[in-house]
């Protein structure tokens, strides 16, 4: 039975059911309790789980996210909320250092089943300090595996993932799709790991997009089609493990890529994909490899500037001429 | 953000890999991509609409990049080697086993096959475009050169003194060329066959002759520097271009050309338009001819010179009157200083 | 406090193989057989031994960099922890982590860490777990003075009061950093006293006095149990060596040799042999036994380690994700 609940209901229900089922699962973070979170993700939990297992932390993100880890080794299943991922930085050794190391440094005998939950975008008009999009960095430190659902289902399916792996979960949301609505399932489901989506299937061009490009990439893709151009949509959703023969084998039919991730674009999640193809597939390419990207500044305040910094379907569209033109 | 120009072939790497697949030469294949660049469509195509005027072997299956020169080079038909190649490709080794046992192949006794240059296969390329695109007129002048050639030797001492630079007779052409086609905007442009671009800026290319072939950088900005200046940039453009160390845009940025073979006993010729410019003047030796004035046979150096435009943009009025103003520009350099539109009179 | 003489014995027995497995240590790495970094604990013997006798195999401890002690004190086996110092597959973290992350969460060594202060969180983690699920438990936490002065010490610390964690924040007063005196990193002197500024009991002791460590750390570790939540114990203490083995002629560049001498002087082990000969708990000779037995047990560890393989090449990629 599925019925249209938000993105952040589902990830809601997600904790919900997993609470339910498994008493060692706890949430921790700032004002996630009493205040059911900033987005509302955790609303009545702590009603129904209590405040032993519903922890409204102090603003000690080294302390909730580092105790996390200690928690997580010594046999529970936190799930914390960092409340934007611009906060994370402040726990970054808890994060890169111990949460990312442990089960290596230890030769495999300390798990740390634990899942960060962290928002990234621009848009809400929460200016240069909690508006970033850096969830590409954590790509660079192994040991820790990153999922992106981008509709209601997928994060459902993928928070109980999360919480059900053993391992370390970036589990990235994006501010402004925390109201979406979108079908989801009454039932539990899981959402595998490292499985990208073809959200739409195509010929002419594949197009990798993440969270809140998706449906901007879709809606060119649509527009586009009416040009004559079959553009395949792929909703990447899963950053570690990545899918990288979902990528491969559709930028090996299509010949060409344009991808599209609101991180800044130097370093952007797109140009480790980039190098992916040029290293497996660069015989395939018939047209340069075009990332859409938010530009390499911090995220500007004033509406219109925030508004501009924010890749829109304009940018995607331009992208996918640019290709054109080689095709 | 521009894309990088480059002198070198642009093509993507699909069609880089397909051609090489094919045993295609990619310096042959147009290409219709952005900025020219080959795309994989366009050596599909080649290969589909291509005769038997392949100068790689095709028929007998691929062959390494080696093997082909090779076998180029002494003049030997793939078409007959087997290959012992990765997937049957026909390496260096095959070829050397087929010239040792097989007999001489066509075209070997008779004389010699050199591969192309790219550079020579560049300017094949370029020049075929230009000559089969543009619609070629030409218009000749004999130009009195004895005024300009006095004002050379009057000014010439001082300016080595005072800015220790040796102009040629050459700088004042280039000069007075740029002036002219500052008053003839259209010639100094460009027609791509939807818009005609006019360029801001008026640098004058001068082919200079290498030994396997030739090649135009340009004086930038002749129209507004000083003749030592312009002397000073030719002297550096010329000497790096026979050291072959020049930068792309130092060629691209031409507007205009001149061609010069006034150190060859040749009184006249015809030059192709160098694309995408509109316009190429050709310069012959300076000789003393006997001419008529006011009734009178006189000896005067005399220079024929030739323009050739791209009717196409410039019709035949045009280019006489572009090229009479020259002549008047060079015949009485003074007016050059007085800058008068010599056009009209 | 009346302390069992088995404990006292115990106490003594802990604190002389962490001694001898030190000195070994500190040979081998001088002769180039050991890779890697080496950060000694002797001279802070008493403090390892001395928290760690009340506690059972089931409880937390975190440790740092300089965490063989520690790691002894709470039951780790010689020989694996001597190969994981030789980098061999026999170690405790299969040769992937050294000297600095020794580990075995089936003891409750949630791992020694390089980085200064990355305990606390953790250590704080583990009381959640405690307080949650396992109560009765506690987790121990232990830092040194510099670590003090890191932000995770003051979220720790604050964190553990106001969930009344059983978490015992062990501080190892040893007087510097790396080369930096206490003096030079903070102005107070009793590292205790901050635990005042988060509402928890702070206790100082001469840390190398092993029964008195045993006693402070006893009357902590009862109160975490039974739910009176965190304490601070500062042990004022003295590391002999230099910061690590390396560091020139034992840190002379920051510390006088005078200054050295007079706390070996007060060597927590020579200490409780006198306590030990003066209430006729033991006997030279069976304290001498005692030395005899540890060394061949350390001898025997560094020949399981020497004898050890090291792990293929293949364990690179193993591990990194469960």
């Amino acid at each position: 039975m599925s019925r249209v609940i938000t993105y952040a209901q589902a990830i809601n229900e997600a904790l919900d059911y997993c609470m339910e089922q498994d008493d060692r699962v706890i949430l921790m973070g700032e004002d996630i309790g009493k205040y059911g979170g900033i987005f509302q993700v955790t609303a009545g939990l702590l009603d129904k789980f209590g405040s032993e297992r519903v922890i409204d932390t102090p603003i000690s993100e080294a302390a909730f996210v580092g105790g996390a880890v200690g928690a997580a080794m010594t046999g529970l299943r936190p799930v914390v909320e960092v409340m934007f991922i611009d906060f994370i930085t402040v726990a970054m050794d808890m994060v890169v250092n111990q949460m990312a190391k442990m089960h290596y440094m230890f030769g495999g005998r300390a798990k740390v089943p634990m899942v960060l939950r962290v928002n990234i975008g621009a848009g809400r008009g929460t200016a240069a300090q909690h508006s970033q999009s850096f969830h590409a960095i954590f790509q660079h430190i192994p040991g820790i595996k990153i999922v992106m659902p981008s509709t209601p289902h997928d994060a459902k399916g993928m928070m109980i993932e999360a919480i059900q792996d053993d391992n370390p979960v970036l589990f990235v949301e994006h501010k402004k799709i925390y109201i979406d609505k979108g079908e989801v399932p009454e039932e539990a489901y899981t959402v595998p790991f490292g499985q990208a989506k073809v959200a739409r299937p195509g010929k002419d061009l594949t197009l990798v997009a993440t969270l809140n490009m998706v449906a901007k990439s879709l809606a060119v893709a649509e527009e586009m089609a009416a040009q004559g151009v079959d553009i395949e949509v792929i909703d990447l959703r899963s950053l570690c493990p990545l899918d990288r023969d979902g990528v491969l084998d559709s930028v090996r039919k299509t010949g060409a890529l344009v991808t599209a991730d609101e991180g800044c674009k130097t370093g952007n999640l797109g140009a480790e994909l980039a190098a992916l193809v040029t290293e497996y597939a660069v015989e395939h390419l018939r047209a340069p490899i075009v990332r859409v990207a938010g530009p390499d500044t911090p995220v500007p305040f004033s509406p219109p500037l925030e508004q501009a910094f924010i890749p829109s379907e304009e940018d995607v569209k331009k992208a996918v001429s640019r290709v054109m033109e080689y095709l | 953000m521009e894309p990088v120009k480059s002198m070198q072939l642009e093509a993507v790497p699909a069609a880089r890999f397909l051609a090489r697949d094919m045993g295609l030469d990619l310096s042959l294949i147009p290409g219709s991509g952005p900025g020219g660049c080959i795309l994989r469509k366009d050596v599909e195509a080649f290969a589909a609409n291509q005769g038997e005027a392949a100068p790689v072997a095709q028929a007998g299956g691929s062959a390494t990049t080696l093997a082909r020169k090779l076998a180029q080079r002494e003049g030997l038909d793939l078409a007959g080697v087997s290959g012992t190649g990765r997937r049957g490709r026909i390496t260096k080794d095959d070829v050397l086993r087929a010239l040792a046992s097989a007999p001489a192949g066509p075209g070997s006794p008779a004389g010699q096959t050199v591969p192309a240059t790219g550079m020579r296969k560049t300017i094949a390329r370029r020049l075929s475009a230009s000559a089969f695109t543009a619609p070629h007129i030409y218009f000749f002048s004999d130009i009195k050169m004895d005024n300009l050639l006095g004002l050379y030797g009057d000014i010439k001492q001082e300016i080595l003194e005072q800015y220790q630079v040796k102009i040629s007779v050459n700088d004042l052409l280039i000069k007075a060329v740029a002036l002219t086609l500052e008053e003839f905007p259209y010639i100094n442009a460009s027609f791509d066959g939807e818009n005609i671009q006019l360029w801001a800026e008026v640098n004058i290319g001068l082919a200079v002759a290498l030994d396997e072939g030739l090649i135009v950088p340009a004086i930038a900005r002749a129209n507004k520097e000083a003749i030592w200046d312009i002397a000073a940039q030719r002297q550096d453009l010329v000497e790096r271009a026979r050291q072959r160390k020049l930068q792309g845009p130092e060629i691209e940025r031409g507007t205009f050309t001149i061609s010069s073979l006034a150190q060859y006993e040749i009184s006249h010729f015809t030059a192709i338009i160098n694309p995408p410019q509109s316009a190429i003047l050709s310069v012959g030796q300076t000789s003393e001819r006997v001419v008529v004035e006011k009734g009178q046979m006189v000896v005067r150096r005399i220079a024929t010179m030739g323009l050739a435009v791209d009717h196409r943009l410039v019709d035949g009025a045009v280019a006489a009157r572009f090229l009479t103003s020259l002549k008047k520009k060079l015949e009485r350099p003074a007016l050059m200083f007085l800058q008068l539109d010599q056009s009209t009179s | 406090m009346e302390i069992p003489t088995e404990s006292v014995r115990e106490l003594y027995r802990t604190m002389v193989v962490i001694r001898a497995f030190e000195e070994k240590v500190q040979d081998l790495y001088a002769r180039g057989h050991i890779p890697g970094l080496a950060h000694l604990y002797i001279g802070e013997e008493a403090v390892a031994a001395g928290v760690c006798a009340s506690l059972e195999p089931k409880d937390y401890i975190t440790s740092t960099h300089r965490g063989h002690g520690h790691v002894i004190a709470k039951g780790a086996d010689l020989n694996p922890m001597m190969a994981e110092l030789y980098g061999k597959a026999t170690g405790y973290c299969k040769g992937k982590g050294g000297s600095m992350h020794i580990a075995d969460v089936d003891l409750g060594i949630l791992g020694a860490n390089g980085i200064a202060g990355g305990g606390l969180p953790i250590a704080v983690g583990a009381g959640l777990s405690c307080k949650l699920k396992h109560p009765g438990q506690v987790a121990v936490c232990f830092f040194g003075d510099a670590s003090s002065n890191n932000g995770t010490f003051h979220e720790s610390m604050n964190f553990a009061a106001v969930h009344r964690l059983p978490v015992i924040f062990v501080c190892e007063n040893n007087g510097y950093g790396i080369s930096v005196s206490q003096a030079q990193h903070q102005v107070i002197q009793d590292i205790a006293i901050r635990a005042a500024a988060y509402g928890m009991p702070g206790v100082t002791v001469d840390g190398n006095d092993v029964l008195a460590v045993y006693e402070a750390a006893a009357q902590a570790i009862e109160q975490a149990r039974d739910g009176g939540g965190p304490t601070l114990l500062e042990c004022k203490t003295y590391r002999w060596r230099g910061h690590h083995e390396g560091d020139p002629n034992q840190g002379a560049r920051y510390r006088t040799k005078e200054e050295i001498e007079q706390w070996q002087k007060k060597c927590p082990i020579s200490r409780l042999e006198k306590h030990l000969t003066k209430t006729k708990t033991m006997s030279k000779k069976q304290m001498q036994g005692i030395w005899d037995d540890v060394e061949k047990e350390v001898d025997d560890s560094i020949a399981f380690a020497e004898e050890s393989p090291f792990p293929p090449l293949s364990e690179i990629q193993q591990d990194v994700f469960a």
